[in-house]
Protein backbone atom coordinates (compact mmCIF):
# COMPACT_ATOMS: atom_id res chain seq x y z
CA UNK A 1 0.00 0.00 0.00
CA UNK A 2 0.80 3.59 -0.76
CA UNK A 3 2.66 5.06 1.88
CA UNK A 4 0.56 8.37 2.08
CA UNK A 5 -2.82 6.38 1.76
CA UNK A 6 -1.82 3.86 4.91
CA UNK A 7 -1.11 7.26 6.75
CA UNK A 8 -4.54 8.58 6.31
CA UNK A 9 -6.20 5.46 6.39
CA UNK A 10 -4.44 5.33 9.95
CA UNK A 11 -5.51 9.12 11.11
CA UNK A 12 -9.00 8.20 10.11
CA UNK A 13 -8.81 5.09 12.21
CA UNK A 14 -7.64 7.02 15.09
CA UNK A 15 -10.14 9.94 14.46
CA UNK A 16 -12.78 7.32 14.24
CA UNK A 17 -12.02 5.69 17.37
CA UNK A 18 -11.46 8.84 18.91
CA UNK A 19 -15.21 9.80 18.20
CA UNK A 20 -16.90 6.63 19.41
CA UNK A 21 -15.02 7.34 22.73
CA UNK A 22 -15.67 10.82 23.08
CA UNK A 23 -19.50 9.78 22.46
CA UNK A 24 -19.44 7.16 24.83
CA UNK A 25 -17.66 9.16 27.16
CA UNK A 26 -20.70 11.45 27.26
CA UNK A 27 -23.42 8.39 27.18
CA UNK A 28 -21.13 6.90 30.48
CA UNK A 29 -21.05 10.44 32.27
CA UNK A 30 -24.74 10.30 32.31
CA UNK A 31 -25.20 6.55 32.93
CA UNK A 32 -21.93 5.70 34.69
CA UNK A 33 -23.51 2.12 35.56
CA UNK A 34 -24.33 1.44 32.10
CA UNK A 35 -22.40 -2.16 31.09
CA UNK A 36 -23.16 -1.92 28.01
CA UNK A 37 -21.62 1.36 27.78
CA UNK A 38 -18.69 0.25 29.80
CA UNK A 39 -18.24 -2.82 27.51
CA UNK A 40 -18.74 -0.76 24.42
CA UNK A 41 -15.86 1.51 25.92
CA UNK A 42 -13.21 -0.78 26.73
CA UNK A 43 -13.67 -2.93 23.61
CA UNK A 44 -12.88 0.69 21.50
CA UNK A 45 -10.33 1.92 23.83
CA UNK A 46 -8.65 -1.22 23.53
CA UNK A 47 -8.70 -0.66 19.62
CA UNK A 48 -8.00 2.97 20.04
CA UNK A 49 -4.75 3.01 21.96
CA UNK A 50 -3.46 -0.04 19.48
CA UNK A 51 -4.24 1.76 16.76
CA UNK A 52 -2.31 4.96 17.93
CA UNK A 53 0.40 2.89 19.33
CA UNK A 54 0.68 1.56 15.61
CA UNK A 55 0.60 4.61 14.48
CA UNK A 56 3.70 6.17 16.28
CA UNK A 57 5.99 3.33 15.81
CA UNK A 58 5.72 3.81 12.05
CA UNK A 59 4.92 7.46 11.29
CA UNK A 60 5.42 9.58 14.59
CA UNK A 61 3.28 11.29 17.61
CA UNK A 62 -0.27 11.68 17.80
CA UNK A 63 -0.29 14.17 20.74
CA UNK A 64 2.90 15.56 22.16
CA UNK A 65 2.72 12.79 24.53
CA UNK A 66 3.34 10.50 21.98
CA UNK A 67 6.67 11.15 21.50
CA UNK A 68 8.70 8.25 22.02
CA UNK A 69 12.68 9.10 21.01
CA UNK A 70 15.13 9.85 23.33
CA UNK A 71 17.23 12.11 21.62
CA UNK A 72 14.76 14.05 19.44
CA UNK A 73 12.12 16.10 20.01
CA UNK A 74 9.64 14.35 16.95
CA UNK A 75 7.03 16.17 17.69
CA UNK A 76 7.80 19.06 15.22
CA UNK A 77 9.04 16.50 12.69
CA UNK A 78 5.32 15.81 12.04
CA UNK A 79 3.64 17.62 9.27
CA UNK A 80 1.98 21.23 10.43
CA UNK A 81 -2.03 21.22 9.71
CA UNK A 82 -1.53 23.55 6.66
CA UNK A 83 1.42 20.53 5.66
CA UNK A 84 -1.33 18.20 4.89
CA UNK A 85 -1.53 16.96 0.89
CA UNK A 86 -4.24 15.00 0.15
CA UNK B 1 -55.55 15.73 13.56
CA UNK B 2 -55.75 12.05 14.79
CA UNK B 3 -58.81 10.67 17.78
CA UNK B 4 -57.68 8.35 20.71
CA UNK B 5 -54.64 5.41 18.85
CA UNK B 6 -51.53 4.08 20.20
CA UNK B 7 -49.13 4.38 17.49
CA UNK B 8 -45.36 3.46 17.68
CA UNK B 9 -43.04 6.68 18.16
CA UNK B 10 -39.92 4.94 16.91
CA UNK B 11 -41.14 2.80 14.22
CA UNK B 12 -38.56 0.62 12.28
CA UNK B 13 -36.41 0.54 15.69
CA UNK B 14 -35.95 -2.67 17.89
CA UNK B 15 -37.94 -1.83 20.71
CA UNK B 16 -40.57 1.37 19.45
CA UNK B 17 -42.17 3.11 22.17
CA UNK B 18 -45.96 2.82 22.22
CA UNK B 19 -47.36 6.18 22.83
CA UNK B 20 -51.23 5.81 23.89
CA UNK B 21 -53.28 9.11 22.91
CA UNK B 22 -56.20 10.29 24.31
CA UNK B 23 -58.15 12.63 22.14
CA UNK B 24 -56.83 15.07 19.65
CA UNK B 25 -52.88 14.61 19.16
CA UNK B 26 -51.15 17.67 17.29
CA UNK B 27 -47.64 16.44 16.48
CA UNK B 28 -46.55 12.94 14.70
CA UNK B 29 -43.40 11.91 15.86
CA UNK B 30 -43.52 8.85 13.47
CA UNK B 31 -39.90 8.24 12.62
CA UNK B 32 -40.15 9.04 8.92
CA UNK B 33 -41.73 12.61 9.68
CA UNK B 34 -37.84 14.00 10.08
CA UNK B 35 -38.67 17.99 10.17
CA UNK B 36 -40.52 19.10 12.56
CA UNK B 37 -42.73 20.67 9.63
CA UNK B 38 -43.53 16.78 8.68
CA UNK B 39 -44.46 16.59 12.43
CA UNK B 40 -47.45 18.56 12.25
CA UNK B 41 -50.34 19.17 10.34
CA UNK B 42 -51.59 22.49 8.07
CA UNK B 43 -54.67 22.50 10.98
CA UNK B 44 -52.28 22.17 13.42
CA UNK B 45 -49.88 25.14 12.16
CA UNK B 46 -53.43 27.42 10.99
CA UNK B 47 -54.89 26.87 14.92
CA UNK B 48 -51.29 28.05 16.63
CA UNK B 49 -51.56 31.09 14.44
CA UNK B 50 -55.31 32.24 15.85
CA UNK B 51 -55.50 34.49 18.17
CA UNK B 52 -56.14 33.15 21.67
CA UNK B 53 -55.38 29.87 20.97
CA UNK B 54 -55.46 27.55 23.63
CA UNK B 55 -54.13 24.20 23.73
CA UNK B 56 -56.33 21.78 24.80
CA UNK B 57 -55.26 18.98 27.47
CA UNK B 58 -53.03 16.55 25.80
CA UNK B 59 -52.01 14.41 28.48
CA UNK B 60 -53.26 14.64 32.00
CA UNK B 61 -50.91 15.35 34.55
CA UNK B 62 -48.01 16.88 31.73
CA UNK B 63 -49.43 19.99 31.84
CA UNK B 64 -46.84 23.59 31.60
CA UNK B 65 -47.63 25.84 34.55
CA UNK B 66 -47.40 28.76 33.37
CA UNK B 67 -46.61 31.88 35.94
CA UNK B 68 -49.79 34.25 36.35
CA UNK B 69 -49.78 37.75 37.56
CA UNK B 70 -51.12 36.99 41.60
CA UNK B 71 -48.15 34.35 41.11
CA UNK B 72 -45.88 37.35 40.11
CA UNK B 73 -47.39 38.73 43.03
CA UNK B 74 -46.84 36.71 45.56
CA UNK B 75 -43.19 36.01 44.26
CA UNK B 76 -42.30 39.82 44.76
CA UNK B 77 -43.70 40.53 47.99
CA UNK B 78 -42.08 36.66 48.77
CA UNK B 79 -38.36 38.09 47.95
CA UNK B 80 -38.76 41.35 48.52
CA UNK B 81 -38.20 42.11 44.25
CA UNK B 82 -40.36 44.02 41.91
CA UNK B 83 -41.39 41.86 38.34
CA UNK B 84 -43.57 43.49 36.23
CA UNK B 85 -46.31 41.23 34.97
CA UNK B 86 -45.60 40.61 31.98
CA UNK B 87 -47.31 41.22 28.97
CA UNK B 88 -46.76 40.35 25.39
CA UNK B 89 -44.44 41.32 22.91
CA UNK B 90 -46.03 42.90 20.19
CA UNK B 91 -44.36 40.95 18.25
CA UNK B 92 -45.89 37.85 19.54
CA UNK B 93 -49.26 39.25 19.58
CA UNK B 94 -51.38 37.64 17.09
CA UNK B 95 -49.23 34.32 16.65
CA UNK B 96 -51.81 32.57 19.39
CA UNK B 97 -48.57 30.91 21.58
CA UNK B 98 -48.46 34.22 24.09
CA UNK B 99 -48.36 32.80 27.45
CA UNK B 100 -46.87 29.36 26.47
CA UNK B 101 -43.34 28.66 28.72
CA UNK B 102 -40.66 29.49 26.23
CA UNK B 103 -39.32 26.02 26.62
CA UNK B 104 -40.27 22.66 27.88
CA UNK B 105 -37.00 20.03 28.20
CA UNK B 106 -37.51 16.20 28.79
CA UNK B 107 -34.80 13.55 28.89
CA UNK B 108 -36.14 10.39 28.82
CA UNK B 109 -33.76 7.17 29.94
CA UNK B 110 -31.58 6.07 26.78
CA UNK B 111 -30.97 2.78 26.54
CA UNK B 112 -27.71 1.62 25.15
CA UNK B 113 -28.50 0.32 21.54
CA UNK B 114 -28.94 0.76 17.73
CA UNK B 115 -25.47 1.55 17.89
CA UNK B 116 -23.47 2.71 14.48
CA UNK B 117 -20.78 1.03 13.30
CA UNK B 118 -17.48 3.70 14.09
CA UNK B 119 -17.32 5.02 10.55
CA UNK B 120 -20.63 5.26 10.49
CA UNK B 121 -21.03 7.20 13.46
CA UNK B 122 -17.93 9.85 12.70
CA UNK B 123 -20.25 10.75 9.80
CA UNK B 124 -23.55 10.88 11.70
CA UNK B 125 -21.95 12.83 14.62
CA UNK B 126 -23.47 10.31 16.81
CA UNK B 127 -23.18 6.31 18.13
CA UNK B 128 -26.28 6.40 18.95
CA UNK B 129 -28.85 5.92 15.66
CA UNK B 130 -31.80 7.13 17.77
CA UNK B 131 -30.49 10.55 18.18
CA UNK B 132 -29.58 10.82 14.70
CA UNK B 133 -32.19 13.11 13.61
CA UNK B 134 -30.95 15.54 11.08
CA UNK B 135 -32.40 19.54 12.25
CA UNK B 136 -34.15 21.42 9.40
CA UNK B 137 -34.84 24.76 10.01
CA UNK B 138 -38.42 25.98 9.65
CA UNK B 139 -39.79 29.22 8.64
CA UNK B 140 -40.98 31.10 12.03
CA UNK B 141 -44.26 33.49 10.90
CA UNK B 142 -44.10 35.40 14.25
CA UNK B 143 -40.44 36.57 14.62
CA UNK B 144 -38.08 38.21 12.45
CA UNK B 145 -37.88 37.22 8.92
CA UNK B 146 -34.12 35.69 9.83
CA UNK B 147 -35.68 32.34 8.27
CA UNK B 148 -36.83 32.23 4.31
CA UNK B 149 -39.83 29.97 3.73
CA UNK B 150 -37.79 27.36 2.57
CA UNK B 151 -36.25 27.09 5.70
CA UNK B 152 -32.71 28.65 4.74
CA UNK B 153 -30.71 30.40 7.17
CA UNK B 154 -30.41 33.68 5.52
CA UNK B 155 -26.56 35.86 5.02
Amino acid sequence: MNFAKDREKRVREIQTLSFVLTDVNLYLDMYPESQEGLNYYHKYNKLYKEAVNEYEMKYGPVTPGGVKSDVEWTWIKEPWPWEYTR
Amino acid sequence: MRKDKSYHVNKGLENPIIVQTKGEIYMDFEINNRAPINRSDSEFLSRMMEDNYEEPMQSPGNIPYIPQNDDIQMYNSRYNTRQEPQKPHPQYQGNGVWGKPLAMVYSPIQIFRNIYDPEDALSHGTIFKELDFPWYPTACSGCNDNYRKDGMRRG
